[in-house]
């Protein structure tokens, strides 16, 4: 069964490609794909007649909102009018990404079929470049600028997260790097949770080649900035293991009685 | 039966079909004419802003 659209995460490399993201893309009478890597990009091509790079629809000086509006309006429209159509796009696609929110929300108003296939996606690929395991330290996963917006309590117990450092502050598409001043309020921010002198680690996951890591402290992120690139995550450790809550369920984890007590 | 006593007699749903989609459409009124000929891209990108304000963050 194919979908009259098809949502479809690429991963950050040709290699994460998965067979059943080729197969769907392969059955698609016409494929949009927004992707930096070439051969990627190559493999797209090779494999669909004339698809659509949606990178074409950035501006740089545009609304990043504005860009998704036209993108989705024109896919759910070509859905429902000429399907199967897929959309591939990098990493995973329902992880930061409004565009696929967009695609998701029109194809259900206007009752047009949709399937979404996931990919490997740059959380992963954080996980793998610096060994982070969310099943010790647990993880927080936030988005730059809705840190600054939103009072949600950071946990210094467990791992942060923070996605699109580098466009804080603005919905204006742009590549250019960020001035010192404009981590200055995020920096205040984990600061108040963190302490200035705590390490954190900066990075790129690139497409292609090996990405970039930065260590450092809080007090220094801001002035290391400008050489950060648009593109960039930050890790912030937990500061120390999380208080104990109850000692006896530690306890009684290798009990054969509590086992027992657990299963029918 | 000629056309034209159809007309007269099976009223106004008959004349639409008659008449084609613009003439149904006065008479039933938008709704029906967008449930046969789909979404425009216009109506989309006007539904996908209506339910995309600029919101918190954008990724």
């Amino acid at each position: 069964l194919i979908r009259a659209l098809n949502l479809a995460g690429l991963g950050l490399r040709l290699g994460h490609v998965t067979r059943e993201v080729e197969a769907v893309l392969a059955r698609c009478r016409h494929v949009y794909f927004l992707h930096s890597d070439p051969e990627t990009v190559r493999f797209l091509h090779d494999r669909s007649p004339s698809p659509t790079d949606l990178s074409s629809f950035y501006l740089n000086g545009t609304s990043r909102l504005e860009t998704y509006y036209r993108i989705a309006a024109r896919v759910v429209f070509h859905a429902s009018r000429s399907p199967p159509i897929g959309v591939a796009v990098y990493g995973h696609p329902t992880i930061f990404s409004t565009l696929s929110s967009m695609l998701i929300a029109g194809s259900r108003q206007f009752g047009v079929d949709m399937a979404i296939y996931p990919g490997v996606s740059s959380i992963d690929a954080i996980m793998s470049d610096i060994g982070l395991d969310p099943g010790k330290v647990a993880l927080q996963v936030h988005e730059a600028t809705e840190l600054l917006i939103f009072d949600r309590p950071l946990d210094p117990h467990s791992g942060l997260l923070i996605f699109q450092a580098g466009q804080l502050e603005t919905w204006i598409h742009t590549t250019e790097p960020s001035s010192p001043e404009r981590l200055k309020q995020l920096v205040d921010r984990l600061t108040a949770t963190y302490g200035r002198s705590h390490e954190v680690t900066a990075m790129e996951v690139r497409a292609a080649g090996a990405g970039w890591t930065w260590r450092g402290t809080l007090a220094d992120l801001a002035s290391a900035a400008p050489s950060f690139g648009a593109m960039f995550t930050i890790y912030v450790p937990p500061t120390s293991p999380p208080p104990l809550r109850d000692a006896a369920v530690l306890h009684d984890l290798g009990d054969v009685a509590q086992l027992d007590r657990l299963v029918q | 039966m000629l056309a034209q006593d159809a007309i007269s007699t099976a009223g106004p749903n008959f004349t639409a079909a008659v008449d084609g989609p613009n003439f149904t459409a006065a008479v039933d009124g938008p709704n029906f004419t967008a449930a046969v000929d789909g979404p425009t891209e216009a109506s989309i990108e006007s539904f996908l802003r209506r339910a995309f304000q600029p919101a918190e963050n954008v990724t």
